[in-house]
């Protein structure tokens, strides 16, 4: 349980947030200088703003006349940068928060690296240097800015899911902002939004979708769906996965009864209405619209399949397609723009 | 080769340049830190202050010493009662020595605090690291090159030092007669040059040990 409630008023830059967050992790979104950073800063103690509250697992970081100094924190901070130690190996950057631990140095890719100074290691190299020495540390809450910027896609992936299993096997929770919602994704379901000067808006993507002034500023990050699913035949090259009744096709292998959140961007989302025609569309999912919501340039659909779907459209098509509140309609999404999360963190009912 | 006067002339040098080296690290290091990271008012006005043993003449700062340390004056008076004498001793050219080799280690310091990455400290302490370890082990290390390099400055001004400690202390042989001033004396000799230029070159020689060392000791961390 974490509570973080702050004002801050600096340099003309006003937030506001009001937060208490039951699970144990959250995903913090914001357009730049809505102030994400400043928000970890003040929950690391790197800044103490005047009207704040920091509470962590009923510990009073800080608040009234409590204030407890960054390293009395259970944290481990991985910043955007990732301010290496310039005199210290790569071993040495790990221990100095913690014991070495060979999982941590093969899962990012260390093994090779571990005399060398950082200034002799890639950008890649020493952001993943950064991010395994916070997990080393086996803090209770782990604050993540942008940790995967610099990080080549191949790795990206394989971080993620390492992370994620290790926050679970260590207890850790986390505190972690992106860019890219499929990654927030990946970790948590739990969102909060800030929007810079306005209010902080905090729940599930299906209940942010009903805030209308949060709405816009989503869709302007890339709405994701993510559904719940169960593989139920494995074939040679191909998976069927069960999400509530409906069958998805995706490529790739994993053993029956394996649970995995599927994603797709609501802009990959295609509607059909009327007879289903022969498609190269793998997926065709039955859906009741739900609502209808016009946002700048685009409307977007809540869908019902048993589990919420987004999709994107333009105005034009819901004119042509006269879509209503009410309609069942076919959910056309290509396999390969599905992607299999088996993360174990989020995968909760 | 070297008269006993001139070794102990040496010797006298090389103590009193590193009893000022060893008073100049940690003071310079405070007052360079409080010139930079505390939040005193008027920094700039400090900043002066410090550098004026850089400006005033030596042989002024040497006065200025005598007339606070000499046993007629109060502070000499109690300070020779706790049996610390100053003026006419070789404490005195040590005194004298650090002062004016203080703002040489303080302008190294300051330029090393002010390029150093302060968000280093940042991600120790968000890692758990104690402000403690924090100093030990990421500030310290990484200050040293500033630390050397002003430590072999002040050294070598400390090692030269003539004006303010000839005015301070005299120049008794055996007592308070470092290198520079036993040159002095030679040269004023009639026959003196021989041990003016031996003197000369061990002085050089001494400054050339101590830049050697300190580029060895800074050039240790490249491995």
């Amino acid at each position: 349980m974490m509570i973080v409630r702050f004002k801050l008023n600096y340099h003309g830059f006003h937030l506001h947030v009001d937060s208490h967050i039951s699970g144990n992790r959250l995903a913090v979104l914001g357009p730049s200088g809505a102030g994400k950073t400043s928000l970890l800063r003040t929950v690391a103690g790197l800044t103490y703003p005047e009207q704040a509250t920091i509470e962590y697992r009923g510990q009073l970081w800080h608040g009234g006349s409590s204030k407890w100094a960054p390293h009395q924190r259970s944290i481990a901070y991985v910043f955007q940068e990732p301010r290496l130690f310039p005199h210290l190996t790569a071993r040495d950057n790990l221990t100095f928060a913690g014991a070495l631990d060979d999982r941590v140095v093969e899962a990012l890719g260390l093994e090779s690296v571990l005399q060398k100074l950082p200034r002799h290691l890639s950008g890649g190299q020493q952001q993943r240097l950064s991010i395994g020495r916070a997990l080393i540390s086996r803090r209770r809450l782990l604050l993540l800015d942008e940790p995967f910027t610099g990080l080549d896609a191949t790795h990206r992936a394989s971080i993620m899911q390492f992370i994620d299993q290790w926050c679970v096997e260590h207890d850790m929770d986390m505190l972690i902002t992106t860019h890219h919602m499929h990654e927030l994704m990946y970790f948590t379901d739990q969102f909060l939004v800030i929007t810079g000067s306005g209010p902080c808006f905090q729940g599930t993507m299906s209940e942010l979708i009903n805030h209308e002034r949060c709405l816009p500023f989503l869709v302007r990050m890339g709405i994701q769906n993510s559904v719940l699913g169960e593989v139920i035949r494995q074939t040679v090259d191909h998976m069927e996965i069960d999400v509530s009744g409906q069958t998805f096709h995706a490529p790739g292998h994993a053993k029956c009864g394996t649970r995995m959140h599927l994603r797709f961007r609501a802009e990959d989302v295609m509607l059909l209405k009327g007879a289903s025609a022969s498609l190269s569309a793998q997926n065709q999912i039955r859906a009741t619209i739900l609502s209808i919501h016009p946002v700048d340039q685009v409307v977007l659909l809540t869908l019902d399949a048993g589990q919420p779907i987004y999709a994107e459209i333009t105005p034009r098509a819901l004119q042509q397609l006269k879509l209503k509140v009410g309609d069942t309609v076919t959910c056309l999404i290509k396999s390969t723009v599905v992607r299999l999360d088996h993360s174990c963190g989020s995968v909760t009912d | 080769m070297l008269s006993d006067l001139e070794w102990q002339a040496l010797w006298l040098s090389i103590k009193v340049a590193l009893a000022a080296t060893a008073l100049n690290l940690p003071t310079g290091f405070a007052v360079a830190w409080a010139l930079t990271r505390s939040a005193i008012p008027w920094k700039p006005f400090w900043r002066s202050v410090t550098l004026l043993p850089l400006v005033v003449p030596p042989v002024v700062m040497g006065y200025l010493l005598l007339l606070m340390f000499s046993p007629n004056h109060s502070l000499g008076a109690l300070l020779s009662q706790v049996g610390l004498v100053i003026a006419f001793n070789w404490k005195g050219a040590v005194l004298a020595s650090w002062i004016t080799s203080f703002p040489l280690m303080i302008r190294s310091m300051v330029v090393a605090i002010e390029r150093h990455d302060w968000r280093l400290e940042e991600a120790a302490i968000c890692l758990g690291s104690s402000p403690l370890k924090t100093f030990g082990r990421i500030t310290l290390p990484l200050l040293k090159s500033g630390l050397i390099g002003g430590s072999v400055l002040a050294f070598s001004r400390a090692f030269g030092e003539f004006g303010a400690t000839v005015t301070l202390c005299a120049s008794i042989p055996g007592e308070t007669q470092t290198l520079p001033l036993a040159i002095y004396n030679a040269v004023q000799q009639p026959d003196g040059d021989a041990a003016a230029l031996r003197l000369t070159l061990i002085c050089a020689a001494v400054s050339v040990v101590a830049v050697a060392a300190s580029e060895w000791v800074s050039g240790r961390k490249d491995r």
